[in-house]
């Protein structure tokens, strides 16, 4: 669960947004308007002018980075020199967490990661691939994605088997998307428009 | 030349007791109290400044001293004690014993080799050392000779040190100059203070046959009786 | 005519005319053997050796702080970097003394460490830390700062700290940095002269004994101390010249070729 009622502050855009979700939520709106100033706040990169951000029942408003165990994931988000699978498990092995074997492998099947070697060495959208299920295997309170759907070939695919896993795993999603048609791979769609968030209904349960 | 120490050098306790070794030694002047001291001096337990020879006249001096002394206490052995302090390590050069008296001072070495009449003017305390050892008695000339160091410089013998003063005729301030050595002659009786042996009359060393080629103050000295020549330069 | 690159061309050769003079007098005219002895080598040896450890001391123990500035915003931090650079560099040598004095509080705890700073390599390594970490810093800063930031932030997501995140993710791909930035503090160590002139004149420790770094040796040479005078000095000048120039520019090739 996401709750939040935050003005944000940068420079002279003023951000103004209040939301609550769980499950997969879709941030949509034109460019400019503040989609990734929201999720950076979220991340608790940026800091919070007035409000509170609350992840997973608990209140981050004033947490770390580090501590608020929430992942940003964006397109030029990799280490480029480790290995696919040491990749994937960096997050996990940090917190001493010991994902299955199995778990890897089916993951990486379902998210479509079949090369080897070094991230580095991979395709954009493979990066991207590999980013989000090293943040999935990190098991954090919600993983953030900005843009980082974005160029993947079955994107549609792509984001609703990834809800899946995150669903089983109890990580809530939040994605950015400049069209708002996006809404329908989620459960949750919020509207940006110049700084304000407004919110739809949720989604028919599927 | 005296063997200086600093107040860092007390605190340092082989060092302070080498001092009263020192202490006793000036008192008694006896050969076994001197030997106990410059033993213990050269054993390496301290650090000890002599300035390189090759560039300071004051530790070539300082070198000289050891020979000397090592000559006189340790039964005719000149190279007793500098043989000893090379072994030991004991020994730090720098390019001026002017320039080792900081380090004297803030405790990096505990002893050093210096005039004494630098160690008066910069405070520090000092061993005085037997004038057959510490080269200040010009009637000894011939017997500081016996001692030498050899460098790349070439071979140097002890003498006698003796602080003179010349003007270059080539210097823009010549009268001024020379007007400074005739107060110097006057007046030299207050560098007494600073532990420099003053002579009856000053000497004048001149290559010149005769007087009157000299500058007219040196003249004016001379036939005043306030300096006396003493030889060729 | 392009006279902005003719200008900046001329600039650069005046710059440079100290160096071209003692290249060529002192290999060509007043060359002389002094300038070329064991003693000169054995100098540029120990100024090469105790650079390079200066550099690896400037990488263990300001890297983190290089990485905390870019990162942060921390102003005062920033410009006390610089401080002691802003002193006359014998400064630094007297500090040290009287730091490792044994008449001083600070100087009985180093001895009762059996740490001593005069005429040692500790001590010269750790004056020419103190002049080089500074031009170490404000040359691995920009390089972090101008680093994408996302993928730090992806890992500070997952739980790993600011330190965490410097040394596995930050510094593994930060070799070209890390080289340039190294070699410009090497040079910045290799030219040092006033601090180490007091605190380490020369040193007397294996394998070094009796030796002093190349820019006290070039000096005394200069100043009489050490017979050989001023032939010897262009000379030995000369060959110092040709053992820093590389290191230098391959310091800033580095930087080149990365467009930086």
């Amino acid at each position: 669960m996401i709750e939040l009622n935050v003005r944000v502050e940068v420079g002279e855009f003023r951000l103004s947004a209040e939301l609550q979700g769980n499950g997969t939520i879709c941030l949509a709106g034109k460019n400019g308007t503040g989609k990734t100033t929201l999720l950076r706040a979220i991340a608790g990169l940026l800091p919070v002018a007035e409000g509170f951000v609350k992840v997973g029942g608990a209140d981050v408003t004033d947490s770390s980075v580090e501590e608020r165990d929430v992942v940003l994931v964006t397109p030029s988000t990799c280490f480029p020199r480790l290995s696919v699978d040491s990749h994937i498990m960096w997050g996990a092995r940090l917190k001493g967490l010991r994902p299955e074997k199995e778990y890897l492998l089916k993951v990486k099947s379902e998210l479509g990661i079949d090369y080897g070697g070094t991230v580095g060495s991979l395709s954009r959208g493979m990066r991207q691939r590999v980013a989000l299920a090293t943040a999935l295997l990190s098991s954090p309170r919600a993983i953030l994605v900005d843009e980082a759907f974005l160029g993947l070939n079955d994107r549609e695919a792509f984001v609703s088997t990834y809800s899946k896993h995150a669903k089983e795993a109890g990580v809530d999603v939040v994605f950015s998307s400049q069209d708002e048609a996006d809404g329908k791979l989620a459960d949750y769609l919020f509207v940006l428009n110049n700084g304000l968030a407004t919110a739809r209904q949720r989604k028919t349960s599927s | 030349m005296v063997v200086a120490y600093s107040n860092a050098t007390m605190s340092n306790s082989a060092a302070s007791n080498i001092v009263s070794l020192g202490q006793t030694a000036e008192k008694s002047n006896a050969t076994s109290d001197w030997n106990s001291f410059y033993t213990a001096l050269t054993s390496g337990s301290v650090k000890v400044g002599i300035s390189n020879p090759v560039a300071d006249p004051g530790g070539l001096r300082g070198w000289l001293v050891l020979e000397a002394a090592g000559y006189l206490y340790s039964g005719g052995n000149q190279s007793a004690y500098s043989s000893l302090l090379l072994k030991a390590q004991g020994n730090v050069t720098g390019t001026s014993s002017a320039a080792l008296v900081a380090p004297l001072q803030s405790g990096q070495i505990q002893f050093l080799l210096i005039y004494k009449s630098a160690a008066i003017s910069d405070g520090i305390g000092y061993v005085s050392l037997d004038e057959h050892v510490n080269l200040s008695n010009a009637s000894l000339a011939g017997y500081y000779s016996m001692f030498s160091y050899t460098d790349s410089a070439g071979k140097t013998s002890g003498a006698p040190i003796v602080l003179v003063v010349t003007v270059p005729m080539s210097s823009a301030n010549t009268a001024e100059a020379l007007e400074f050595v005739q107060y110097l002659v006057r007046n030299m009786g207050s560098l007494s203070a600073y532990g420099l042996v003053i002579p009856k009359t000053a000497l004048l060393y001149s290559s010149l046959s005769s007087a009157s080629g000299l500058p007219q103050p040196i003249q004016a000295l001379l036939s005043q009786g306030l300096l006396v020549q003493k030889g060729p330069v | 005519m392009n006279w902005l690159r003719l200008i900046s061309i001329a600039s650069l050769l005046l710059l440079l005319v100290p160096v071209f003079v003692l290249l060529y007098y002192g290999l060509g005219p007043f060359r002389d053997a002094a300038g070329f002895s064991t003693q000169v080598f054995r100098s540029i040896e120990l100024t090469l050796f105790s650079s390079a450890l200066a550099v690896v001391a400037d990488f263990i123990l300001f890297t983190p702080l290089a990485y905390y500035l870019a990162r942060g915003n921390d102003r005062i931090t920033e410009s006390l970097v610089d401080i002691p650079v802003s002193v006359p560099h014998p400064i630094i040598g007297v500090a040290l003394l009287i730091l490792d004095s044994p008449v001083t509080p600070t100087g009985q705890f180093l001895l009762s460490l059996h740490i001593n700073f005069y005429n040692t390599i500790l001590g010269l390594v750790t004056a020419l830390v103190i002049m080089s970490a500074p031009i170490y810093v404000k040359s691995m800063q920009p390089y972090f700062e101008s680093k994408d930031p996302s993928s730090e932030e992806f890992a500070m997501g997952m739980g790993a700290s600011r330190l965490k995140t410097l040394y596995s993710i930050v510094l593994p791909n930060s070799y070209d940095g890390l080289s340039s930035a190294s070699l410009i503090a090497m040079s910045r160590a290799l030219s040092e002269f006033g601090s180490i002139s007091i605190i380490a004149f020369y040193v007397l420790q294996f394998p070094f004994y009796g030796v002093s770094p190349a820019s006290v040796t070039i000096y005394e040479f200069f100043s009489g101390n050490m017979s050989g005078g001023l032939n010897a000095a262009v000379s030995a000048s000369a060959a110092m010249i040709l053992v820093a120039i590389p290191i230098t520019l391959a310091g800033h090739m580095i930087r080149k070729r990365n467009g930086r």
